[in-house]
């Protein structure tokens, strides 16, 4: 079995606790489908966790997270992650044109891409989405402070 | 009322709606249509419905059938443009693709983009053209049959639909299974559709009506794709693209993805015509087949062109056959049918026989159009295929930042809601560790789309029986599925045991019975 | 590394300028007459293909000339219309958002609880459509009229079904009402919507339903209209009773579609769109296509409106609940 299934098992059982707690505030006739469900995800999770018992004692324990995160560029993944999440921030407060192409400069310049190439995906991306989006489709992007 | 025509009079109408559909104007029409078409469906987030929604307003002022013919050839290209990006940078550019993107991903990064691409397009062909073949000859029958489909059936045709989570469980049976519950737990969120109850909403009027699959969908199979990317190391793939590749497939592989293309095209032909379903279960319905029936297997999950075919067969099979139901008895099979009619009872026709008698020079005109925008889509597709290869060129960190925005747009235009940016976002998140931990984001797609079918089938007919489950085994029509999802669960272990006798086996597509994780190779 | 922050910031000026000086600032000046100058958005809280949709472009493809600026219709589905109403409300009361609002829908939401709008959140410009709720059953039911229909029913309670659009929505009102008033009791089933619930009635899953004209206008031949939910006989349907003629509900009920916008737009502005709406409805061009596409047109001004929301709102507030005993 492999030490990294645990997680799996513990994120499952979790989310059947969590629907479950909510599905008791429901009324009587709307509970039972969700039981159901719940129920199914809950007796999938113990077979599962029956055969990492049946495994382990086949074939020992194996520590996965060593073959899940092998070759894991921590500060590249966390740089990207946090572009992100302030990319849909700016995105509430700046409007979506100021944020995107903020996030695109600084989010390629991060990776390392050379400057010119870094302009020029910014400006095609932007109009790609301008031309699709807002001038074809009519989508009200979101608007910030500015426009 | 006019009576039904015979044989020599509809033969002839045929025949005539050929003639009419190719003025310079109408062609002009399929061409500009389809690669708008095209456009719309590679851009994730764009969906055909939208696209054809838009441009409603715009066939007012044409004839009737050039107005139709713009509409089917911006659907049929959309369906066709999602493998474009599913292929490219495993981001399903429509829901219909989302199986084109397992194995055509992969193709990618063996340096065929381009094989897979022009896979792609000439299954679509084949796809759309045979359901032609179904909107001609087959309509009253199959009409007939989409009738046929009431509360037991659908709630069946759903578990049929959850065995492809099986089939498509490449590692392990029991994860995949689990994704799937878990997937079916999601879709639970929403109103309760028989209590009008709210459900597990957490105060967000947006998720009143559920989880917005096409949001999920992103979020699962191209924001994941964004994290998978920045974890490992940048790739600059300029030199990738392999020596072999070339845009034309070889007789041989022609004659390879053959059946697979016949089985699509069936396949579906009748998830087309059935209300609800729609192209994102028939690539997977696809996908699966032409794994179950492939001598090949072992390619499927590392690049195989049968997995590419199948999935893409069976997406634009669907445009063919949705349009059975929607024109004979005005029921529209999914959102694009749906707008369609919206466009012809607003020209003033209203679907029916009399599309059929009184205005059936139109209809068949087309029809006949639509026969002609395949030809349309074959040709600018293979075209725009070359072009399309050469971003599968692109560095892994130009498509990071690229990939995120269009997904953030993409999600957001669906309702134009900020609340489905955020969960494109979480289920970018769930996605990336779904994929890291050997769980199948596949799975939870297909449960979320097919688990309010279910839900709503299972609950409707309890309702309508007064409690008593016998209702549910009461057609011959739910025995057919019943018998269908049996077959659909035994199979991968039938046909692993039937391998293992003749061969030594090395299957990647782990066993469950016999073999344990430790054993099978990464 | 400072030369990069420095291109950067003048690209996001130069882009600030470029954009920011796209949008102008809608002004209204209460007093004048007013015209837009800009295209208008009109929401629309059903899908694309939906019957209200389907209404509502067809009004606005001959709108748009008495307008003078495009009518671009944006669809907001889901939860009932309310995404689409909390969208309309909320947006700003310039003149260049209006919407389609349905009737009972829009009170009934508010009656059952949970929406971010109110009957004062919106102010009527003019009614659009008026459609009144049949009962139906499929063309080779057993009943052939309202009559065999109750004394079934009230011999065999709870036996008959009926399909609805959804739980408590517009069609299961009328459902309701029918029962409530003839003293029978009959199990609801909610469907996803209108086409839904009358496919169900057409495979023959239910006994009767309640819906309206244009919605069975494609299949009329597979089913039979047993009463209409009016006051007096329709012109067109001569031969069909009123539920009042035989005891039963004898108040009109069925589904109105209205003009509205967001509170606190000005007067001057509700009286353009009140006569561009006016003329548009009255126009040749609109009239024929109306006809052909089903269209039940029935102007109302705002003043009109005005009284019918505030009749609607009575009704929900007080008829609607009252279908409906909490539990």
């Amino acid at each position: 079995m492999k030490k990294s299934d645990i997680c799996v098992v513990a994120f499952m059982y979790g989310v059947c606790a969590l629907f479950f707690s909510m599905t008791l505030k429901l009324k009587p006739a709307a509970q039972i489908y969700p039981k159901f469900v719940i129920s199914l995800l809950a007796v999938l999770t113990t077979l599962y966790v029956i055969k990492m018992v049946m495994d382990a004692k086949k074939y020992g324990v194996q520590n996965g997270f060593d073959e899940v995160f092998a070759g894991f560029q921590a500060q590249q993944f966390f740089k990207v992650v946090v572009m992100i999440l302030a990319f849909v921030v700016m995105l509430k407060v700046f409007g979506f044109y100021i944020a995107a192409a903020v996030f695109m400069l600084i989010t390629l310049y991060l990776l390392k891409v050379p400057k010119l190439h870094n302009i020029i995906a910014t400006v095609v991306i932007i109009a790609i989405v301008y031309f699709a989006f807002t001038e074809f489709l009519g989508v009200r992007l979101p608007k910030g402070m500015f426009f | 009322m006019t009576e039904a025509l015979t044989t020599a009079q509809t033969l002839s109408l045929m025949g005539a709606g050929f003639v009419n559909a190719l003025t310079p104007l109408n062609l002009l029409a399929m061409a500009a249509s389809v690669t708008l078409g095209i456009v719309i469906g590679c851009l994730p987030g764009l969906s055909a419905a939208m696209g054809v929604a838009l441009l409603l307003p715009m066939t007012f002022t044409m004839e009737p059938a050039t107005g139709l013919i713009v509409l089917g050839g911006i659907y049929c290209g959309a369906i066709f443009g999602g493998s474009i990006s599913a292929i490219l940078i495993h981001t399903p550019g429509t829901p219909a693709s989302a199986a084109t993107a397992l194995d055509g991903y992969q193709l990618t990064l063996q340096g065929k983009a381009g094989k897979a691409l022009a896979t792609a397009c000439v299954s679509s062909f084949f796809g759309g053209l045979l359901s032609c073949i179904s909107l001609y000859f087959f309509a009253p029958a199959l009409a007939k049959l989409a009738m046929k489909f009431a509360s037991p059936e659908n709630f069946w045709l759903s578990i049929f639909g959850l065995t492809i989570i099986a089939g498509v469980s490449s590692k392990s049976l029991l994860k995949g299974l689990m994704s799937g519950a878990l997937g079916l737990i999601l879709s639970t969120i929403g109103m309760d559709p028989m209590e009008g109850v709210k459900r597990f909403q957490f105060g967000q009027v947006a998720l009143y009506d559920g989880i917005n699959t096409t949001c999920a969908l992103i979020g699962l199979f191209s924001m994941s794709q964004v994290l998978i990317l920045a974890e490992k190391k940048i790739k600059e793939r300029g030199n990738v693209v392999a020596v072999k590749d070339r845009m034309m497939l070889t007789w041989a592989e022609f004659k390879l993805i053959t059946p697979t293309i016949l089985r699509s095209w069936i396949i579906g032909n009748i998830i087309g015509i059935l209300p609800g379903a729609g192209a994102s279960i028939a690539c997977f319905m696809g996908y699966n087949e032409a794994y179950r029936f492939s001598k090949h297997k072992e390619d499927f999950g590392h690049g195989s062109i049968e997995g590419v075919a199948g999935s893409e067969a069976a997406n634009n099979a669907v445009t063919g056959g949705s349009l059975i139901p929607m024109l004979t008895l005005g029921i529209p099979g999914e959102s694009v049918t749906a707008v369609l009619m919206g466009g012809l009872i607003i020209q003033g026709l209203q679907p029916g026989p009399e599309l059929f008698t009184r205005y059936a020079p139109m209809t068949y005109t087309f029809f006949a159009g639509f026969v002609l925008i395949q030809f349309f889509m074959l040709a600018i597709g293979l075209i725009g295929s070359k072009g399309f290869a050469h971003i599968s060129r692109l560095s892994d960190a130009i498509l990071i930042p690229c990939v995120t925005v269009l997904c953030v747009v993409g999600s957001f235009a669906i309702r134009k809601n900020f609340v489905d940016v955020v969960l494109m976002l979480i289920f970018g998140m769930l996605g990336y560790l779904v994929r890291k931990f050997d769980l199948n984001p596949a799975a939870i797609v297909l449960a979320l789309i097919l688990g309010p079918i279910g839900e709503r089938g299972l609950r409707r007919s309890l309702l309508l029986s007064g409690g008593n489950p016998a209702i549910l085994f009461s057609t011959p029509l739910c025995w057919a599925l019943i018998i269908l999802s049996v077959i659909g669960i035994m199979s991968p272990m039938l046909m692993n045991r039937l391998e293992k006798k003749s061969v030594v086996p090395e299957s990647p597509q782990g066993d469950v019975d016999n073999r344990t994780e430790a054993e099978v190779s990464e | 590394m400072k030369k990069f922050f420095a291109l950067m910031l003048v690209l996001l000026l130069a882009m600030c300028l470029m954009v920011g000086c796209g949008e102008k600032e809608q002004e209204v000046d209460e007093n004048a007459e007013w015209a837009p100058t800009s295209p208008v958005t009109v929401i629309v809280a059903y899908k694309a293909g939906s019957g209200t949709d389907n209404t509502a472009r067809v009004l606005t493809t001959y709108a748009e000339k008495y307008v003078g600026q495009s009518l671009v219709i944006e669809n907001l589905e889901g939860g009932s219309g309310s995404i689409g109403w909390t969208a309309l409300v909320n947006a700003e009361a310039d003149g260049y958002t209006i919407g389609f609002v349905n009737l009972p829908t829009y009170f009934s939401n508010i009656a059952q609880g949970g929406v971010d709008y109110t009957a004062e959140s919106i102010v009527p410009i003019c009614n659009h459509v008026n459609e009144t709720s049949v009962i139906l059953v499929a063309a080779d039911s057993p009943f052939n009229t309202l009559e065999e229909l109750v004394t079934y029913a009230q011999a065999n309670p709870g036996v008959l079904k009926a399909s609805t659009n959804g739980n408590q929505a517009s069609n299961h009102i009328g459902a309701q009402l029918f029962a409530s008033t003839a003293g029978f009791e009959y199990t609801a089933i909610p469907y996803g919507g209108t086409a839904d619930q009358l496919l169900a009635l057409r495979q023959g899953e239910v006994d009767f339903s309640s819906a309206k004209f244009a919605d069975f206008a494609s299949f009329t031949s597979e089913v039979k209209v047993l009463g209409v939910m009016a006051t007096e006989r329709m012109a067109d349907h001569p031969e069909i009773p009123t539920l009042g003629e035989l005891g039963y509900y004898d108040q009109w009920y069925g589904s109105a579609r209205c003009i509205v916008a967001p509170a606190g737009t000005p007067q001057n502005v509700i009286d353009f769109y009140e006569a561009a709406f006016k003329a548009a409805m009255e126009d040749a061009d609109y009239l024929a296509a109306a006809t052909t596409a089903s269209v039940t047109t029935d102007y109302m001004d705002a003043e009109a409106l005005a009284g019918l929301l505030a009749a609607q709102n009575t009704f929900a507030m007080e008829t609607v609940t009252a279908l409906f005993p909490a539990e």
